[in-house]
């Protein structure tokens, strides 16, 4: 799946009331909605051990890594990273190798 | 156990751990084989891509991404093992292990795969994890494995910078 962008360029002035006139959106065009990497609680994993994963793959600040941890441990999941299905795939991959709990699900 | 364990950061970055009698040094030997996979724990320690949202996705996960996990943990699991062959005596009754500053990271990761197993295996629940409870015999010893392991990996990740 391929996300399709709409990309707008106006080559011409605005008219002088200020509005600009949008082309109809072609309602047949499917839109991609992001994929999110998610990290689901596991009680084995260490804490220290989960934030510095979020550090080495994401490159997190602690803070930011330690809010993600907390999230997943409270909340049961944390989306830690969200865009295109081939990079969340790597990311869920390296997510693996270190052993932590991680899917990849489609924005809805 | 009888004799205080000792953990020291030597200065050329490798760590030392001391004191360690002959229950806990058959732990530490047993790791990489605890933590390699089995039936019980293979799905934990090879989750899918989806959670079978997508099973053709979850299959090509398991087809081409697991080998190189498989590769992965086996490197770790053997580099703990490469470690341990060189645990010696210090004095009469207590043994030493010298873990290398760049095998760190093995260690780690090691540590987690044999704990993640323990846990699949004996079906720990997260009440008995929490306070470290593993009912009687097997598990009771399970349980202590587990936490053995969990105190040498906070160990080690707190004087290891990078995994």
């Amino acid at each position: 799946m391929r996300n399709i962008l709409h990309i707008l360029i106006l080559n011409e002035a605005p008219p002088s009331n200020g509005s600009v006139a949008l082309p109809e959106l072609d309602q047949s065009v499917e839109l991609d909605q992001p994929w999110n990497v998610v990290v689901h609680n596991d009680p084995v994993n260490l804490m220290n051990y989960v934030v510095k994963v979020f550090v080495k793959i994401f490159e997190f600040s602690q803070a930011k890594a330690e809010k993600h941890m907390w999230e997943v441990h409270k909340k049961g999941r944390s989306i830690v990273w969200s865009g295109n299905r081939e990079r969340g795939e790597l990311y869920v991959q390296q997510l693996h190798a270190y052993l932590l709990l991680a899917t990849l699900e489609q924005s809805v | 156990m009888s004799q205080r364990l000792l953990f020291q950061t030597n200065e050329d970055g490798s760590v030392l751990l001391g004191g360690l009698d002959d229950f806990l040094v058959s732990l530490i030997r047993d790791l990489p084989q605890v933590g390699s996979p089995e039936p019980k724990s293979e799905s934990r320690l090879f989750p899918s891509l989806t959670e079978g949202r997508q099973p053709e996705a979850d299959a090509d996960w398991a087809e081409f991404v697991r080998p190189d996990l498989e590769a992965h943990f086996q490197m770790n699991r053997d580099r703990v093992e490469e470690d341990c062959q060189k645990i010696c005596p210090e004095g009469q009754r207590s043994f030493k292990l010298e873990i290398p500053q760049e095998s760190a990271p093995a260690w780690i990761h090691a540590i987690n795969q044999a704990r993640l197993s323990l846990a699949a295996k004996y079906h720990f629940s997260d009440e008995q994890l929490e306070e470290g409870t593993g009912g009687e015999g097997p598990e009771r010893l399970a349980m202590f494995q587990m936490q053995f392991y969990g105190m040498l990996q906070e160990w080690l990740l707190s004087v290891t910078e990078t995994l």
